[in-house]
């Protein structure tokens, strides 16, 4: 057995490895996403991003200075092969349009929307609802630091969990970010073992 | 009239409409929203030419920016 996931729930380890994850957006959620899903051990990851890393970013996203100006995709990827290296890494480094959503998304079953942005997060509802052979965790409210306990998991449609506290705020800090993306994360780790 | 519940509460509206009349006239975003019509997703592309009818069930989210 692999050291490495001495204390994982065996079950998981063995489930984990056979599956693929794609995470759209690596900003605050989906780059602490990714982070979680390689220390679980989750085999294959999709990373899609068009943008470069700003200093902005290092208030939540998991990057670091010597990141400056890399593109997440290149920056994440390495990232994640120094905490797992046994695990199969595939970037895109594009820009998700209506158009072009199928092409990069048709092989993947579980999907995790990390955009920042409203409109994009609706696009990716939209693809949902003509993909029910999919299943989708999306990120939605996380700014500010008010309470833990308004954040939540819902429901909607057939085959979309969102995560967070569903309100819109001015600032983003990591303790609510990587609280949202816990619960994406957690929630991923469930879809894949079957339970939800 | 036409009587429905909207995100768990029982609304009623006076005229026919559709979907996407209902989301301007109650001032979402659509661009940001996704509609939930009896536990099944209503595409966008959908909106305009759906028509509520009473005993509908309609979950709307209005996506918000962050990530």
């Amino acid at each position: 057995m692999n050291e490495m996931y001495l204390r994982n729930d065996p079950n998981v380890t063995k489930r984990v490895a056979n599956s693929s994850v794609a995470i759209l957006g690596l900003g605050g959620l989906g780059s602490n996403v990714a982070v979680i899903l390689a220390r679980v051990g989750v085999g294959s990851l999709t990373l899609i991003d068009f943008d470069r890393v700003e200093l902005s970013n290092l208030n939540r996203q998991h990057y670091t200075h010597y990141h400056l100006g890399e593109f997440k995709t290149v920056a994440l990827k390495n990232e994640l092969s120094k905490i797992n290296p046994s695990i199969t890494l595939k970037t895109h480094n594009v820009k998700l349009s209506y158009e072009n959503l199928s092409t990069f998304l048709s092989s993947e079953s579980i999907i995790c929307e990390a955009f920042d942005s409203a409109e994009s997060k609706a696009m990716v509802a939209h693809f949902a609802a003509k993909n029910l052979d999919k299943k989708f965790v999306f990120g939605n409210g996380m700014s500010g630091y008010k309470s833990s306990n308004l954040m939540q998991r819902k429901k909607f449609g057939e085959n979309i969990y969102i995560c967070g506290d569903f309100k819109s705020g001015d600032y983003l800090m990591a303790p609510r970010v990587l609280m949202c993306a816990s619960l994406q994360a957690n929630t991923i780790l469930e879809l894949i073992m079957g339970e939800i | 009239m036409v009587e429905i519940k909207v995100n768990g509460e029982i609304c009623e509206i006076s005229k026919s409409m559709t979907v996407f009349e209902f989301l301007k006239e109650r001032n979402f975003n659509t661009k940001r929203v996704a509609v939930e019509k009896d536990g099944e997703i209503l595409p966008r592309n959908l909106w305009e030419n759906s028509f509520i009818k009473s005993g509908e069930s309609y979950e709307i989210v209005e996506f918000v920016g962050g990530g």
